[in-house]
């Protein structure tokens, strides 16, 4: 984790977020293109449980990469954990859900947005 | 790459519903035709879906992890196996001669409409799917503006 005062933790839990709302995406997507698949049980998931293991995930003190500042490359689609089976495919919720991860994504990201604004205003009214 | 790969995902659930739409109507055309290539009435065609992981990279396929989103696919078009409704019509050039019935397609035209409403639904649902993947990649862009 960086302790650069704008990419900091926030950012980093932000990101974390967008990661795992993207993995849920990909769970609601691969429900609704298996409605008609026999035998196919639907899953979901857990947005708290995964948050709470990604962020362990990316915990200092663990070995991920070779150096601190070095890039670490997830495949937020492929993050294990968090994820449920919730029976057969119900289309109303997964509406509900693909809504609901929607507005999600969407938070995350003007949080994202806000705190970078929120830097512009320093360096703008700091210079003045 | 991920997002577009949702939408990629999406997609395969639209071509699969497509191919199921496009046998319910050639059962519909066929819904009286009494003669065929294989001899006999018509019978009803099905398709039959089948999870389809997305495994296509190295990674996947050396960790196989179970958490990968999954497409779908056709597995395979088989042939309805129920009984020929028979029609009494002893005028008709295919009946039999001694009772006058014919054999007409197994198809059923109040199931192969409903049928195609719960594909059309299901279609719609993935087109919905992609607008949303859609939204996601549109406001993922406004970071760094």
């Amino acid at each position: 984790m960086s302790n650069s005062l704008i990419i900091d933790k926030t950012t980093h839990f932000l990101g974390t977020a967008l990661n795992v709302n993207l993995k849920r995406q990909g769970v609601i997507n691969t429900n609704i293109a298996n409605i008609d698949t026999s035998g196919y049980q639907a899953k979901d998931v857990n947005f708290k449980k995964a948050l709470d293991l990604a962020i362990e995930a990316e915990a200092p003190g663990k070995m991920l990469q070779t150096h601190p500042n070095h890039f670490k490359l997830t495949d937020p689609l492929k993050m294990s954990g968090g994820t449920n089976v919730t029976g057969a495919v119900d289309i109303d919720r997964e509406m509900a859900r693909l809504a609901e991860n929607n507005i999600q994504y969407r938070t995350s990201v003007e949080l994202l947005l806000r705190k970078m604004s929120m830097i512009r205003n320093t360096i703008i009214d700091g210079g003045r | 790459m991920n997002l577009l790969k949702l939408m990629e995902l999406s997609g395969t659930g639209l071509a699969a519903q497509r191919i199921k739409i496009n046998a319910i109507t050639e059962n519909l055309a066929n819904a009286e035709t009494t003669r065929t290539a294989e001899g006999g009435p018509y019978r009803r065609k099905m398709v039959v879906f089948e999870e389809d992981p997305f495994k296509s990279d190295l990674r996947s396929s050396i960790e196989g992890q179970q958490d990968v989103p999954s497409g779908v696919k056709v597995s395979q078009t088989i042939r309805g196996k129920d009984d020929f409704r028979l029609v009494l019509n002893p005028g008709h050039p295919d009946a039999d001669p001694n009772t006058g019935f014919v054999a007409m397609p197994n198809v059923n035209t109040m199931t192969e409409i409903a049928d195609m409403i719960i594909a059309r639904r299901a279609y719609d649902a993935n087109v919905t799917a992609i607008n949303n993947t859609k939204t996601l990649i549109i406001k993922a862009l406004e970071i760094g503006k």
